[in-house]
Protein backbone atom coordinates (compact mmCIF):
# COMPACT_ATOMS: atom_id res chain seq x y z
CA UNK A 1 0.00 0.00 0.00
CA UNK A 2 1.51 3.22 -0.89
CA UNK A 3 2.27 6.06 1.74
CA UNK A 4 -0.92 7.99 1.24
CA UNK A 5 -2.97 5.59 1.89
CA UNK A 6 -1.27 4.54 4.80
CA UNK A 7 -1.48 8.45 5.68
CA UNK A 8 -5.03 8.58 5.13
CA UNK A 9 -6.12 5.51 6.85
CA UNK A 10 -4.43 6.93 10.00
CA UNK A 11 -5.55 10.31 9.45
CA UNK A 12 -9.09 8.30 9.90
CA UNK A 13 -8.11 6.22 12.77
CA UNK A 14 -7.34 9.12 14.52
CA UNK A 15 -11.13 9.03 15.31
CA UNK A 16 -11.60 13.11 15.60
CA UNK A 17 -15.09 13.85 15.38
CA UNK A 18 -14.41 16.34 12.28
CA UNK A 19 -11.96 15.67 9.31
CA UNK A 20 -10.86 17.98 6.68
CA UNK A 21 -7.99 17.33 4.11
CA UNK A 22 -7.00 19.43 1.42
CA UNK A 23 -3.58 19.06 -0.89
CA UNK A 24 -2.90 19.35 -4.22
CA UNK A 25 -3.02 15.07 -5.19
CA UNK A 26 -2.30 15.55 -8.80
CA UNK A 27 -4.27 13.01 -9.73
CA UNK A 28 -5.31 14.02 -12.84
CA UNK A 29 -7.63 10.70 -14.59
CA UNK A 30 -9.97 10.52 -11.80
CA UNK A 31 -13.20 11.26 -12.06
CA UNK A 32 -15.10 12.58 -8.86
CA UNK A 33 -18.29 12.19 -10.18
CA UNK A 34 -18.62 8.56 -10.79
CA UNK A 35 -15.52 7.94 -8.24
CA UNK A 36 -13.15 6.13 -11.21
CA UNK A 37 -10.33 6.47 -12.48
CA UNK A 38 -9.84 6.23 -16.26
CA UNK A 39 -6.45 4.61 -15.56
CA UNK A 40 -6.11 0.44 -14.95
CA UNK A 41 -7.68 -0.94 -11.82
CA UNK A 42 -3.67 -1.54 -10.46
CA UNK A 43 -2.99 2.46 -11.24
CA UNK A 44 -2.17 4.65 -8.10
CA UNK A 45 -4.79 6.78 -9.04
CA UNK A 46 -7.65 4.03 -9.21
CA UNK A 47 -6.00 2.66 -5.71
CA UNK A 48 -6.19 6.20 -4.29
CA UNK A 49 -9.58 6.78 -5.36
CA UNK A 50 -10.96 3.29 -4.09
CA UNK A 51 -9.09 4.19 -1.01
CA UNK A 52 -11.09 7.37 -0.67
CA UNK A 53 -14.50 5.26 -0.89
CA UNK A 54 -13.18 2.72 1.74
CA UNK A 55 -12.65 4.99 4.62
CA UNK A 56 -15.87 6.80 3.67
CA UNK A 57 -14.60 10.53 2.77
CA UNK A 58 -16.18 12.51 0.46
CA UNK A 59 -14.44 14.51 -2.08
CA UNK A 60 -16.15 17.77 -2.52
CA UNK A 61 -14.19 19.81 -5.44
CA UNK A 62 -16.28 19.79 -8.54
CA UNK A 63 -14.31 22.11 -11.30
CA UNK A 64 -11.18 21.72 -12.21
CA UNK A 65 -8.16 23.51 -10.19
CA UNK A 66 -4.95 23.80 -12.73
CA UNK A 67 -4.80 25.76 -15.82
CA UNK A 68 -1.80 25.98 -18.40
CA UNK A 69 -1.48 26.95 -21.98
CA UNK A 70 -1.95 24.54 -24.43
CA UNK A 71 -2.54 21.44 -21.91
CA UNK A 72 -6.43 19.93 -21.02
CA UNK A 73 -7.10 21.74 -17.36
CA UNK A 74 -7.61 19.14 -14.71
CA UNK A 75 -8.88 18.73 -11.03
CA UNK A 76 -5.54 17.94 -9.14
CA UNK A 77 -6.48 20.26 -5.50
CA UNK A 78 -9.04 18.01 -3.41
CA UNK A 79 -10.82 18.92 -0.69
CA UNK A 80 -11.87 15.65 1.32
CA UNK A 81 -13.75 15.68 4.44
CA UNK A 82 -15.79 12.70 6.91
CA UNK A 83 -19.08 14.35 6.02
CA UNK A 84 -20.93 14.30 2.90
CA UNK A 85 -23.38 17.26 4.19
CA UNK A 86 -20.96 20.71 3.46
CA UNK A 87 -21.07 24.40 3.43
CA UNK A 88 -19.02 25.86 0.56
CA UNK B 1 -3.95 31.96 -25.00
CA UNK B 2 -5.32 30.96 -21.91
CA UNK B 3 -4.29 33.66 -19.20
CA UNK B 4 -0.88 31.99 -17.00
CA UNK B 5 -1.84 29.94 -14.10
CA UNK B 6 -2.79 31.74 -10.94
CA UNK B 7 -2.82 30.89 -7.55
CA UNK B 8 -5.91 32.12 -6.47
CA UNK B 9 -7.90 30.74 -9.17
CA UNK B 10 -7.13 27.45 -6.78
CA UNK B 11 -8.06 28.61 -3.23
CA UNK B 12 -11.09 27.52 -2.47
CA UNK B 13 -13.12 28.94 1.05
CA UNK B 14 -14.13 26.46 3.06
CA UNK B 15 -16.91 26.53 5.95
CA UNK B 16 -16.69 23.57 8.83
CA UNK B 17 -19.44 23.34 10.94
CA UNK B 18 -19.00 24.88 14.27
CA UNK B 19 -22.59 25.54 15.82
CA UNK B 20 -22.45 23.13 18.47
CA UNK B 21 -18.82 23.46 19.05
CA UNK B 22 -17.09 25.09 22.27
CA UNK B 23 -15.30 27.96 21.83
CA UNK B 24 -12.32 29.24 23.12
CA UNK B 25 -12.52 32.45 24.27
CA UNK B 26 -15.62 35.03 23.31
CA UNK B 27 -14.72 35.93 20.40
CA UNK B 28 -14.67 32.51 18.70
CA UNK B 29 -17.58 31.80 21.05
CA UNK B 30 -19.58 33.46 18.85
CA UNK B 31 -18.77 31.74 15.32
CA UNK B 32 -21.06 29.02 14.06
CA UNK B 33 -18.34 28.21 11.68
CA UNK B 34 -14.47 28.25 10.96
CA UNK B 35 -13.47 29.98 8.24
CA UNK B 36 -10.52 28.14 5.80
CA UNK B 37 -9.13 29.00 2.60
CA UNK B 38 -6.66 26.82 0.33
CA UNK B 39 -4.31 27.96 -1.93
CA UNK B 40 -1.81 26.31 -4.18
CA UNK B 41 0.83 29.05 -4.43
CA UNK B 42 2.90 27.81 -7.54
CA UNK B 43 5.62 30.35 -7.65
CA UNK B 44 6.18 30.10 -3.50
CA UNK B 45 4.90 32.14 -0.66
CA UNK B 46 7.11 35.10 -1.30
CA UNK B 47 5.75 36.04 -4.25
CA UNK B 48 2.18 36.07 -2.82
CA UNK B 49 2.36 38.08 0.41
CA UNK B 50 1.13 40.73 -0.82
CA UNK B 51 -2.12 38.83 -2.06
CA UNK B 52 -2.03 36.29 1.17
CA UNK B 53 -2.30 39.95 3.34
CA UNK B 54 -5.57 41.18 1.00
CA UNK B 55 -6.77 38.07 1.12
CA UNK B 56 -6.62 38.41 4.92
CA UNK B 57 -8.31 41.85 5.34
CA UNK B 58 -11.19 40.55 2.96
CA UNK B 59 -11.85 36.87 4.27
CA UNK B 60 -10.47 37.11 7.86
CA UNK B 61 -9.87 33.06 7.34
CA UNK B 62 -9.78 31.27 10.68
CA UNK B 63 -7.22 28.95 9.17
CA UNK B 64 -4.89 29.36 5.94
CA UNK B 65 -3.53 26.24 3.94
CA UNK B 66 -0.46 26.46 1.32
CA UNK B 67 1.13 24.23 -0.26
CA UNK B 68 4.22 24.86 -2.82
CA UNK B 69 5.27 27.77 -0.60
CA UNK B 70 9.00 27.11 -2.02
CA UNK B 71 10.02 28.43 -5.45
CA UNK B 72 11.14 25.87 -7.72
CA UNK B 73 14.35 26.67 -8.29
CA UNK B 74 16.67 24.67 -5.04
CA UNK B 75 19.05 27.33 -5.24
CA UNK B 76 16.38 29.87 -4.08
CA UNK B 77 15.33 28.01 -1.08
CA UNK B 78 18.74 28.62 0.51
CA UNK B 79 18.27 32.14 1.13
CA UNK B 80 14.65 32.11 2.42
CA UNK B 81 14.08 33.77 6.05
CA UNK B 82 11.51 31.56 7.95
CA UNK B 83 10.16 35.27 9.50
CA UNK B 84 8.75 36.15 5.57
CA UNK B 85 6.41 33.16 6.44
CA UNK B 86 4.77 34.95 9.43
CA UNK B 87 1.84 36.66 8.99
CA UNK B 88 0.16 38.92 12.34
CA UNK B 89 -2.01 37.66 14.30
CA UNK B 90 -1.59 34.08 12.73
CA UNK B 91 0.58 31.25 13.99
CA UNK B 92 2.07 28.15 11.80
CA UNK B 93 2.80 24.67 11.40
CA UNK B 94 5.46 23.38 9.37
CA UNK B 95 7.32 20.26 8.31
CA UNK B 96 10.31 19.70 10.59
CA UNK B 97 12.01 19.81 7.22
CA UNK B 98 11.05 21.89 4.75
CA UNK B 99 11.79 20.39 1.67
CA UNK B 100 10.03 20.02 -2.00
CA UNK B 101 7.53 22.36 -2.48
CA UNK B 102 6.58 22.73 0.78
CA UNK B 103 3.48 23.08 2.99
CA UNK B 104 2.11 24.90 6.00
CA UNK B 105 -1.11 25.26 8.15
CA UNK B 106 -1.49 29.33 9.66
CA UNK B 107 -3.91 29.52 12.54
CA UNK B 108 -5.14 32.39 14.56
CA UNK B 109 -3.83 32.44 17.38
CA UNK B 110 -7.80 32.21 19.31
CA UNK B 111 -7.78 28.76 18.73
CA UNK B 112 -6.71 25.79 20.46
CA UNK B 113 -4.47 24.02 17.50
CA UNK B 114 -2.00 21.58 18.22
CA UNK B 115 0.32 19.35 15.36
CA UNK B 116 -0.51 15.81 15.54
CA UNK B 117 2.96 14.71 14.83
CA UNK B 118 2.06 11.02 14.44
CA UNK B 119 0.88 12.69 11.02
CA UNK B 120 2.92 15.04 10.29
CA UNK B 121 5.81 13.15 10.96
CA UNK B 122 4.78 10.30 8.77
CA UNK B 123 6.89 8.83 5.99
CA UNK B 124 5.02 10.84 3.33
CA UNK B 125 6.69 13.40 1.51
CA UNK B 126 5.09 15.98 1.93
CA UNK B 127 2.43 16.95 4.51
CA UNK B 128 1.53 18.46 7.55
CA UNK B 129 -1.59 17.94 10.18
CA UNK B 130 -3.46 19.86 13.21
CA UNK B 131 -5.84 19.42 15.39
CA UNK B 132 -8.34 22.01 16.46
CA UNK B 133 -10.00 21.69 19.97
CA UNK B 134 -13.72 22.33 19.80
CA UNK B 135 -16.82 22.02 22.09
CA UNK B 136 -16.19 18.78 24.86
CA UNK B 137 -14.29 16.12 23.21
CA UNK B 138 -15.06 17.35 19.58
CA UNK B 139 -12.07 17.81 17.64
CA UNK B 140 -11.34 19.17 13.68
CA UNK B 141 -8.18 17.28 12.42
CA UNK B 142 -6.89 19.06 9.25
CA UNK B 143 -4.33 17.54 6.60
CA UNK B 144 -2.35 19.83 4.35
CA UNK B 145 -1.20 16.84 1.58
CA UNK B 146 1.24 18.20 -1.45
CA UNK B 147 1.36 15.09 -3.43
CA UNK B 148 3.98 15.96 -6.42
CA UNK B 149 3.29 14.95 -9.87
CA UNK B 150 7.18 12.29 -9.25
CA UNK B 151 6.26 11.81 -5.94
CA UNK B 152 4.58 8.32 -6.47
CA UNK B 153 7.66 6.29 -8.15
CA UNK B 154 9.08 7.98 -5.05
CA UNK B 155 6.63 6.79 -2.27
CA UNK B 156 5.66 3.53 -3.96
CA UNK B 157 9.77 2.74 -3.75
CA UNK B 158 9.80 3.55 -0.01
CA UNK B 159 7.06 1.45 0.43
CA UNK B 160 8.30 -1.62 -1.38
CA UNK B 161 11.53 -1.31 0.56
CA UNK B 162 9.25 -1.06 3.82
CA UNK B 163 6.78 -3.94 3.32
Amino acid sequence: MQKLLSLLSNAVGMKDSHILVIGDFNYGTIDWESLQSSESTEHCSSLFVEHIKDLFLYQHVDQDTRFRAGQVPSLLDLLLTNEKMYDS
Amino acid sequence: MPPPRSSFNRNRVSHVNNQNHKCINSDFEKKKFLKVVYGNLDSGLQNKKDEINCLIQNKDPDIMIFNEILPKKHRKKKKLCMDSFNFDGYEKYLPSTLDGRGVVIYYKLNLSVSNVEVLSGFNFNESVWIRVKLKDADSLLIGNIYRSPSSSKENNAKTSQSS
